[in-house]
């Protein structure tokens, strides 16, 4: 059952999503095409016009992601669909777990499209060149091998994204819980987790790096790769441990009934 | 639908008096097989339970008969039918003369008139 | 064991007690109209069997089983909104059904949708609310459940389209399956009743068999209810 409600899950956000994913692709070919031709004056200014738009809809691939996600679990959830979705024969724990699995592929994939188009436009031995060294030098500066360093970054990134999703599922189902106003009430919750969140991670950060005598260091500019290494640890177990809580904060919410308009 | 239900009375009344009309004016014949409940029902438009408690009071009344198997069939009692008929006729005899008593005919009068005029305008 | 019990359940939005303490039961094989006005508590009460509100107290059992993945398997349920996404199309939302519903017959729900002119290959986004309501009925029709439950059917259907939804209706349920329909229109489908339950204010105030009740008043249940709730 899992499978077939993500299969429904994927199609439905990714109806609008492929259109985007296959315009930045596009966009970032033509750019790259201008950009080769870049002696041309003429090309030199389509190159500028085209490559603005290129980037305003790579942030849309992203937002976008995040919005289909969000009305996704709305509407299915709450809004006259939900008739449907809560009279099937799934339990609600399954209803949940495909969406956010279904939100982390959707999430994924729209990064992997936003890398994509910036390999298309920019790809070329110098370029790599040159990010491979600020890469080396940022990472031999803390004493880390270049794969460590990326996959630290990428990790606590994911993580991060995740506990964003899981915070916002919670702050929906929370404010579906109420008879009125509920797109509101949603709202405010996802602003409340955020900021807690925000100002429980700052905490922690002090606290721990306190426990390691290392806490002047990190609000100073120059940064040792042991400060780094636990403030990146640090994050990756923070966000985990969010995504993990506020997930089963809405199984449990949502296993205690839903209240559909 | 095949019928028109009065809602102000029971529907199975309806349905008995349905049923007993197919069956004096020979639209069933005696011993034939009636359809299903189910079928009546749906050519009724009325719930199976009620066609069900219609065709048990027929059978109260004799007029149909289960075989085990095969469904209900009507009776093959002539004489039944013959009673059942001359009743309907009966009933409706009387509420006839009583109609046109109020109009100020009486029996013989009223049969005059019948034949006469039949139901012309 | 009745196929759907309902003990003293009551619920609240707010301060607005919408049921309070309603108590039925209903047996395998009938049908039963649950009447009521607008507001009454009906679509209330059907939104709890179905687990799209919980009770704030009392019980709901469905062939034995409390609300919950079994209770779904065995419930068909029509809800008065448009459920369905607008820019599926026909024959997709029947795939949908038969992937998630074991009891559904796709090739029953094909010839219904024959039968009432519906274009399988069509958008539901192109199709009119009624044709819409008709699709759902065709959807719900062709499961195999135990328990089906109509909350408004004939809402906004012409009267011939009535017709003929209340004779696939009859034709549909079984002797080992319930109807439960909820609606203000009585007179249009009282003669399809085993029983009707008259519902005001949250609170069932009448639970009887239809033929009785017209026997009993000598009218019919669309003007007892009419008599009794002043309307």
């Amino acid at each position: 059952m899992l499978n077939k409600l993500m299969k429904y899950d994927l199609k439905k956000m990714y109806k609008v999503l492929v259109v985007f994913y296959c315009l930045s692709l596009i966009l970032a070919i033509i750019c790259r095409v201008f950009n080769e031709l870049g002696n041309i004056f003429a090309f030199r200014v389509l190159y500028i016009i085209f490559s603005s738009i290129e980037y305003a809809i790579i942030a849309n691939v992203i937002v976008h992601a995040f919005v289909r996600i969000i009305l996704r679990f709305n509407n299915n959830f709450y809004k006259d669909e939900s008739y449907l979705t809560h009279t099937l024969p799934v339990s609600k724990q399954k209803l949940l777990l495909s969406k956010y699995l279904s939100s982390l592929i959707v999430i994924f994939s729209s990064v992997v499209i936003v890398f994509l188009s910036f390999f298309i436009m920019f790809y070329d031995a110098q370029t790599i060149e040159a990010i491979s060294n600020f890469l080396t030098a940022l990472s031999g500066q803390f004493n880390f091998s270049v794969a460590g360093f990326i996959s630290l970054v990428v990790v606590s990134l994911f993580v991060q994204i995740c506990s964003i999703i899981s915070m916002t599922f919670y702050a929906i189902v929370l404010g579906n819980r109420a008879n009125e106003k509920r797109a509101l009430k949603s709202l405010l919750w996802i602003a409340l987790f955020y900021i807690i969140s925000i100002v429980f991670s700052l905490l922690c950060i002090f606290a721990v790096s306190a426990m390691f005598n290392v806490a002047n260091e990190i609000f100073s500019n120059v940064v040792s790769g042991k400060t780094l290494l636990i403030v990146f640890v640090l994050a990756i177990i923070l966000y985990s441990t969010y995504s993990i809580f506020f997930y089963f904060l809405s199984n449990r919410a949502f296993n205690n009934g839903v209240n559909v308009d | 639908m095949g019928f028109d239900f009065d809602n102000d009375r029971p529907i199975y009344l309806q349905i008995i008096e349905y049923i007993k009309k197919m069956i004096v004016c020979g639209y069933y014949l005696p011993n034939q097989k009636l359809q299903s409940i189910r079928e009546f029902a749906e050519e009724l438009g009325v719930n199976p339970n009620t066609v069900q408690k219609a065709l048990f009071e027929l059978e109260t009344m004799g007029l149909v008969f289960t075989e085990r198997t095969n469904g209900k069939y009507v009776t093959a009692d002539v004489k039944v039918i013959e009673n059942v008929k001359n009743n309907l006729l009966k009933d409706r005899a009387k509420k006839f003369f009583y109609e046109m008593k109020e109009i100020g005919l009486n029996e013989k009068e009223a049969i005059e008139y019948l034949l006469k005029n039949g139901g012309k305008e | 064991m009745s196929l759907l019990e309902i003990e003293n359940v009551s619920k609240s939005f707010g301060n607005k007690k919408v049921l309070n303490k309603v108590s039925l039961k209903l047996e395998k094989g009938m049908i039963m109209g649950l009447l009521g006005k607008n507001g009454s508590g009906k679509t209330t009460l059907l939104k709890l069997i179905n687990d799209l509100l919980t009770p704030d107290e009392g019980k709901i059992l469905v062939n034995g089983n409390e609300v919950g993945v079994l209770s779904k398997k065995d419930i068909s349920f029509l809800p008065e909104r448009t459920y369905l996404e607008p820019n599926m199309r026909v024959e997709e939302v029947l795939n949908f059904f038969k992937e998630f519903y074991e009891d559904f017959d796709i090739e029953k729900a094909r010839k219904l949708l024959e039968k009432l002119d519906l274009d399988e290959k069509a958008r539901l986004s192109k199709m009119s609310k009624g044709m819409k309501e008709k699709v759902q009925l065709v959807l719900v029709m062709s499961r195999k459940a135990k328990l089906y439950i109509l909350d408004e059917p004939l809402g906004g259907v012409d009267p011939s389209t009535r017709d003929y939804i209340l004779k696939t209706i009859i034709s549909n349920f079984s002797e080992d399956s319930s109807l439960l329909i909820s609606t203000h229109l009585i007179s249009d489908v009282e003669k399809i009743l085993d029983q009707v339950v008259f519902i005001d204010q949250g609170q069932i105030v009448l639970h009887e068999k239809a033929d009785e009740l017209r026997d009993k008043n000598n009218c019919s249940v669309d003007e007892v209810f009419r008599r009794m709730l002043k309307c």
